[in-house]
């Protein structure tokens, strides 16, 4: 086979991918753990002691007194006491989380890079990231909101501070920086984080400093320096080595599918090479020769591979981190491990090994007799056998099974561990379901090729040629569609589980947040702001609400309630309509279960008072929903707010920042659902969007695979194509033969990697999602999931291209030529 | 049998200084060597010669599979040597059937769908009483939902024929197609292509090492070392087969 290394060169590109993958992922980790141990160490710089306040919860905070007893504790030289928390900075309508902290030391890494220093309460510095970000300038004011009791303060910015490591975790992000004072007055939040200590001897003053009676009475932990800094290390790269865990997923999935098409590129080469073995066989080579030709083979094609992969990889990893600096808050520079470089090698010699050692075993089997009698030799048309059938059928029932109780078991229990239990049996269903698919394409794929194939077959002859061609050896083509199923059914689930996440966050976020923004104005609201908010872009509507607060008294419940008054076209606005819909005059809607449906309620406010029906019904809002008629009736002067309706495809936090500039509304509060929604769809359309990029390769590595198939029954069937251009069929039509039989095989491999994807993909997304209070709302995401077939037959085409071409340049004598 | 009166031949496939020359320097071979020969309408034309005389490769330049080196090949009034690639399929499709020595059929298909192929590629409706005539001509109607691997070696042979005469080329190539035959299937094979000839007014040139097989055809050329040694006539085909026209209707035989 290596006489003819064009044939192996696709089961080379095959390892070389997965390896890549591997090793670009491995380096990547390696990087990631140097960053975190120059970041841990970063902030403890060479104090000899660390205290820190316990992480959990109703820990005592590190107060004034508990830093001024650890100074004076004997041996102590010096403390700084850390304070570190966040607040919410809202500006122009948008909000944002940033991280509050005391001011740092300067040093080399951390500058000051405008303006000075804060000196009073009032005062605060923003990191450059800050400053950045929003354009924020010296001299301005912010405004920020504690999240602790939502107090807004004011703060004047008087300078900009560049962090280094010494001074934050994340340099690269958002900071204000104030005095100790003023960072407690803006979070609202008292104690210190830790507080440096340095000195003379760490171990004395770790002991002398926990003997004292603060740091015993508090509870808190103290470490010297150097365990400080490991602490830290355990902590954060905990955090990096699960997303080298998680990226090595996706590596391994990348292998598996690698291992498919290597196995099945060295089956159709020892196929292919039947007659020719068996001449070796009968000019006298044994078993074990021939067993060590094809194995010898393939070490040298996984070592050649393999190598190949390590510097591709290599190379990607130093690509996207010189490049790919901004997604990280802090710098990572490239920095390898041996490891990363060994474990890819050997694995990819590895699979390459156990990949063909099927191949080789079948070689070993060809008779010597084969050599005389050609059709020995090409018995390779692998159906379905009973043992296969009985498998396939028995996992896919045990998977359908598993499935079912997860679907059953799903949204019955809240705690913990049944949710657990449900994913894990969902999971393994998924798996099981398809693992018996894959047991069955032999028989599945070549069946399911003769359906969609058939009206390509009834168009044209180069298309019915395509057809039976793609059924014709059903091992091979169950193999090569296999490959790509792999990849289709993992990115179908993931965008179809992505779609119902969405969808049912969407509707439960819909009851949090039935209006996409309600802005809360200082003062009355005119008709001309009215349509200024109606004309900002991308918003599709604007309505007045009015709210009151009033007494209600109907049998023996009196109770204070909110009242609003809620017109129809306001109700058309929310994303909940059907909590406001239908509200007459002389009544009122509301989920109180202490009114009773039916009950005549008197409301009451500020002296006048109506009498109304109550209509009770969980699906309405707890305040009592009224018509503008009988709010006018009962508050002629109640507050007005306005609700938005933003267009359904709105950058959620631009507009919102929008309207906050309408100048009368500088002062309005905004609170906006369409941006808290659209901070979820973002979330999960990154990890959607991460998880495809990472499955791209999986799927590349298979439509090699294609390729590769393709190449080989091309190579084979040279007769045919000679016989075939004899008679008239001109080169559009080979290509269009090769091409449509290479997407028949994509057809295949998607209509089933879809029909699971949608299973598991609802089922899972039910799993991971549904309680009691939580149900799925199944969505389909039609476009997406055509785009998926669209990109699959594409890709099918795209991998014809090569074998195509070599198909064509069979000459019409060469039917003639035998052998 | 509409008429008894000779008219002059008209040629089916015409060679003029043919050349074909492989390889360059030490390699190089003089397949062909300036041939020209005329191929005649309603003529079974048998070409003999020693292996590597070039029988092949005159057949394959005659009929468009290959290109020569010099010279020209007309393929009824048309010139084959001066067609790109896509022109000479076409012209091929059209004008051209052939019979192989073995690998004549596409294994996936079955006899039926084997001898229509032809027609398909060129999107052309068979038609039915032609397609009737030729498998009772052949004696395959008991086998056209036979795929290749289920018939005999002769019953495939027959099916190529009938593939090869089902577009009503002008002329039908045949490269030693009794080579993988025993000599009963081979006879068979052989009368069916004389009668094709003779009563379907086939035009047929086929290339064979075997004298008997030759002694079926109409004209015998004889090549050695790339040129034509003997052009001789075993029958009289005039009075036999009277120019009936080159593309007979069927179902009157
Ligand atoms: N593709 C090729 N490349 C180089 N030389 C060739 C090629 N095809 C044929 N030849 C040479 O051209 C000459 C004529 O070959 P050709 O195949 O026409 O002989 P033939 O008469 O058909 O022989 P046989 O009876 O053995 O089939 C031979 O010497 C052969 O070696
Ligand atoms: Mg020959």
């Amino acid at each position: 086979m290596l006489r003819q290394p064009r044939r192996l060169i696709s089961a080379g590109i095959a390892i070389a991918l997965g390896v890549a993958f591997m090793t670009a992922t491995l380096l990547f980790g390696s990087s990631l753990s140097a960053a975190v141990r120059d970041l841990a160490g970063g902030q403890v710089g060479d104090a000899a002691a660390v205290v820190t306040a316990n992480e959990n919860e109703d820990a005592t905070p590190i107060d004034r007194q508990v830093v001024d007893a650890v100074a004076a504790v004997p041996g102590v030289e010096r403390t700084r006491a850390l304070y570190e928390s966040w607040a919410q900075l809202s500006r122009m309508g948008a909000q944002t989380q940033v991280g509050v902290n005391n001011l740092p030391e300067l040093t080399e890494k951390t500058t000051l890079a405008e303006g000075r220093l804060p000196q009073s309460d009032g005062e605060v510095a923003v990191s450059t990231h800050l400053r950045d970000s929003y354009a924020i300038e010296l001299g301005e004011e912010l405004t920020t909101q504690s999240y602790l009791d939502q107090h807004q303060t004011q703060s004047k910015v008087v300078g900009v501070i560049d962090p280094g490591s010494d001074a934050v975790t994340s340099p690269d992000s958002d900071y204000l920086f104030a005095t100790d004072d003023g960072a407690t007055a803006i979070t609202g939040i008292t104690g210190y984080s830790s507080i440096m200590v340095f000195g003379e001897d760490p171990e004395a003053l770790k002991t002398a400093i926990g003997d004292s009676a603060a740091i015993k009475d508090g509870g808190f932990t103290v470490r010297t320096g150097t365990e400080q800094v490991q602490h830290q290390i355990d902590m954060l790269a905990g955090a990096s080595r699960s997303i080298t865990s998680f990226l090595l997923i996706f590596a391994g999935i990348a292998l598996f599918v690698s291992v498919i098409v290597i196995a099945n590129t060295f089956s159709i080469l020892v196929a292919q090479r039947a007659r020719q073995l068996a001449m070796m066989r009968c000019v006298g080579a044994t078993r074990g020769q021939v067993f060590a030709t094809v194995i010898g083979e393939a070490l040298v094609l996984g070592a050649i591979g393999s190598a190949a992969g390590l510097a591709f990889g290599a190379g990607l990893a130093w690509v996207f981190l010189h490049f790919g600096q901004g997604l990280f808050n802090t710098e990572v520079t490239f920095s390898a491990s041996t490891g990363a470089f060994v474990a890819p090698f050997l694995i990819g010699v590895a699979i390459t090994f156990l990949s063909c050692l099927g191949a080789a075993r079948r070689a070993t089997a060809v008779a010597p007799l084969a050599a005389l009698h050609p059709e020995l030799a090409t018995a390779e048309t692998k159906r379905l056998g009973p043992v296969r059938g009985i498998l396939g059928a028995l996992l896919v029932l045990a998977g359908a099974g598993l499935l079912v109780t997860g679907w059953r078991m799903a949204g019955t229990g809240d705690d913990e561990a049944h949710m657990t239990a449900t994913i894990l049996t969902a999971m393994a269903g998924a798996i099981l379901a398809w693992l018996g698919v894959i047991v069955l394409g032999r028989g599945l794929i070549p069946a399911l090729a003769a359906v969609i194939g058939s009206p390509l077959g009834r168009a044209s002859a180069p298309g019915e040629l395509a057809v039976a061609n793609s059924r014709r050896n059903p091992g091979r083509a169950a193999a090569t569609a296999n490959a790509l199923l792999v990849g289709v059914t993992l990115i179908g689930t993931l965008t179809i589980g992505a779609a119902c996440s969405q969808a049912t966050v969407d509707h439960e976020l819909g009851d949090h947040y039935p209006q996409d923004a309600i802005i809360a104005p200082t003062g009355e609201i005119s008709d001309g702001v009215l349509h200024q908010i109606r004309d900002t872009e991308d918003v599709t509507g604007a309505e007045r609400v009015t709210t009151v607060h009033a007494q209600a008294s109907g049998g023996d419940t009196t109770k204070d309630v909110d009242v609003m008054g809620v017109s129809y076209a306001a109700a058309q606005l929310s994303r909940a309509p059907q909590r406001y819909d239908g509200v007459g005059d002389g009544e009122f809607l509301t989920d109180d279960t202490d009114f009773a449906d039916g009950q005549r309620v008197t409301v009451s406010q500020d002296g006048r008072s109506v009498e109304l029906t109550a209509r009770v019904s969980p699906t309405y809002e707890s305040a009592l929903v009224v018509t503008p008629a009988t709010m006018a009736q009962l508050a002629p002067d109640a507050s007005t707010i306005v609700w938005v309706r933003y267009a359904d495809k709105a950058d959620a936090q631009h507009v919102t920042s929008q309207l906050g500039q309408i100048e009368p509304l500088k002062n309005a509060s905004i609170n906006s659902g369409a941006a808290e929604r659209a901070v979820y769809q973002q979330l999960i359309d990154m990890v959607l969007m991460v998880a495809m990029a990472l499955l791209a390769i999986a799927v590349l590595i298979a439509v090699v695979g294609v390729g590769n198939t393709l190449s080989l029954s091309v190579l084979e069937r040279t007769q045919e194509l000679g016989l075939l251009r004899a008679m008239g069929m001109t080169k559009g039509q080979v290509r269009q033969m090769v091409g449509l039989e290479s997407m028949t095989l994509a057809a295949v491999a998607t209509v089933i990697g879809l029909g699971l994807s949608v299973v598991f993909g609802i089922v899972g997304a039910r799993a991971l999602l549904e309680s009691p209070d939580i149900s799925l709302v199944v969505d389909l995401p039609w476009l997406r999931l055509a785009l998926i077939v669209a990109v699959a037959l594409l890709a099918g085409w795209l991998a014809s291209l090569a074998p195509a071409s070599r198909a064509v340049k069979v000459t019409p004598s060469a039917a003639l030529a035998t052998e | 049998m509409t008429t008894t009166i000779a008219q002059p031949l008209t040629t089916a496939v015409r060679t003029e200084q043919l050349t074909k020359i492989y390889g360059q320097g030490d390699t190089r071979v003089v397949a062909l060597d300036h041939v020209s020969v005329d191929f005649w309408r309603g003529e079974f034309t048998a070409i003999m010669g020693p292996s590597g005389s070039g029988k092949s490769t005159l057949m394959h330049c005659a009929a468009g599979l290959d290109t020569p080196t010099e010279g020209r090949v007309l393929i009824g009034q048309v010139d084959a040597t001066a067609l790109n690639d896509k022109s000479l399929t076409l012209l091929r499709r059209r004008r051209v059937g052939f019979i192989f020595q073995s690998f004549n059929l596409l294994p996936t298909m079955t006899a039926r769908e084997n001898i229509l192929l032809p027609l398909k590629l060129a999107r052309t409706k068979p038609d039915p009483a032609w397609f009737d005539t030729v498998i009772a001509v052949l004696g395959l109607t008991d086998r056209l939902t036979h795929r290749p691997g289920e018939l005999s070696g002769g019953q495939a042979q027959r099916v190529a024929a009938a593939r090869a005469l089902i577009t009503r080329p002008d002329v039908i190539f045949a490269d030693e197609p009794t080579g993988a035959l025993d000599s009963s299937s081979s006879d068979e094979l052989l009368d069916f292509l004389a009668r094709c000839v003779h009563e379907l007014g086939q035009t047929i040139v086929m290339v064979t090492h075997d004298p008997h097989a030759a002694g079926y055809a109409d004209r015998l050329l004889q090549l050695a070392d790339g040129r034509i040694i003997a052009d001789k006539r075993l029958h009289e085909i005039t009075g036999q087969t009277p120019q009936r026209p080159s593309r007979p209707e069927g179902g009157e035989l």
